[in-house]
């Protein structure tokens, strides 16, 4: 893995972009930016060697972003956006958004970055695959897992038929 | 979002711009050079790099990944020169006779990085350095020297880029010649340490001089550019 700062000069504006784009303000951006890059220098060694560095600093930026969209107020329209678009995978008629973003929220951290990059980004499944850095069968069934989960739990509360 | 179902992702565009080539049969250059939406995509993309990685906010993560101990968001945070300053603390260790620094002159300014890695850079601009006083070229020296580059001698003075400037104008002494020694880098994120030994032979105030010095130089990457802060030598001989 290249020293942090080398890919910072290569991949920064890429990761910028990434995280402006999702969180739609400069400063958390910029900050998001940061810690992605920190991660890098403390999580490097973690980092799939076969896999471009690109992959996985997309991933991360994606992550990083994802995590911060917590912050409801600031960032709804990007959390409806991912709730619209998780509510078109599930094709079911789920009308409360607060549920859909709590569902997304308790999903482990893969399988958002999945279903964003699948559903939000209209990513290819080859795409999403290389991304996250395991084969398409993989992604396909942790889509369908989630997907059946979550029409369970709708349902559960009376939320999707 | 896509703008058309034909339409690269985001990440296929960023990949393109990097000159990688993504996985599958679709072309990406191909659709590119056809479609008016990821043409502008990709234009707008590649002004935001060149804006992007100039800007303050850039620089500043620059700074942040310097530096290892940053998990600590409070250490992080600290300004740039009380960190800097640290470091050139490191490279001061003690030192002895050699009342002219004019040996420790290595290193230089621009970073066409290319094939090198950063070790043979800042090995290079050392280099570059050395030559720079050897020759007198002020110009050089000031493209080299950080505005708050620190030398301390062997004696423990301090002296500053504006010194070492006034020392390259001056007349009276001139370095003939350099051998460098058991150089060795070490890249620390933005920030390079280089020891060695150095011979230099020259004259000052007509008297000729030939001396030996250990020397610990630290470079660091300001803007994209090695760029010395701080140097140290200590004397080994002086005849």
């Amino acid at each position: 893995m290249p020293p942090a700062a080398l890919l910072f000069e290569r991949y920064g504006a890429m990761v910028h972009r990434r995280c402006r784009d999702i969180l739609g303000r400069e400063e958390a951006a910029l900050d998001a930016t940061q810690d992605v890059f920190l991660r890098v220098l403390e999580k490097g060694h973690l980092f799939r060697g076969e896999a471009a560095p690109s992959t996985w600093l997309y991933a991360m930026a994606t992550l990083q972003s994802l995590q911060r969209l917590r912050d409801r107020v600031a960032h709804r329209s990007k959390l409806d956006l991912f709730a619209s678009a998780t509510k078109t995978a599930l094709g079911a008629p789920v009308e409360d958004r607060l549920s859909l973003v709590a569902l997304l929220e308790r999903q482990p951290d893969d399988v958002r970055l999945i279903v964003y990059l699948r559903y939000v980004d209209d990513m290819t499944m080859e795409e999403v695959a290389e991304i996250v850095g395991c084969s398409r069968k993989t992604v396909s069934q942790r889509m369908q897992d989630f997907l059946a989960s979550a029409r369970r739990e709708l349902q559960g509360e009376g939320i999707a038929p | 979002m896509r703008t058309t179902a034909a339409c690269p992702s985001d990440f296929a565009l960023e990949r393109f711009l990097l000159g990688e080539s993504p996985r599958g049969a679709f072309d990406v250059a191909d659709h590119i050079g056809g479609c008016d939406d990821c043409r502008e995509k990709v234009a707008a993309k590649r002004a935001d790099d060149a804006v992007f990685l100039h800007s303050p906010g850039a620089a500043d993560v620059r700074r942040r990944l310097s530096f290892p101990e940053r998990s600590d968001r409070a250490r992080r945070d600290r300004p740039l020169l009380v960190r800097r300053s640290g470091f050139a603390a490191i490279a001061v260790v003690a030192a002895i006779a050699a009342g002219f620094a004019l040996w420790r002159a290595p290193s230089a300014p621009r970073s066409t990085v290319g094939a090198e890695d950063d070790e043979q850079v800042v090995l290079r601009v050392q280099r570059e350095w050395m030559e720079a006083i050897r020759d007198k070229d002020v110009a050089a020296l000031d493209r080299i020297l950080a505005d708050d580059y620190t030398f301390t001698d062997s004696r423990g003075r301090v002296s500053h880029k504006e010194d070492s400037l006034r020392q390259a104008r001056a007349t009276g002494s001139r370095m003939k010649a350099f051998h460098t020694s058991e150089r060795k880098a070490q890249i620390h994120g933005d920030v390079a340490v280089i020891t060695g030994r150095v011979r230099t032979e020259g004259e000052t105030g007509g008297t000729p001089y030939d001396a030996e010095a250990q020397f610990t130089d630290v470079l660091a990457r300001i803007d994209g550019q090695w760029r010395a802060i701080a140097a140290h030598a200590s004397s080994l001989s002086a005849k």
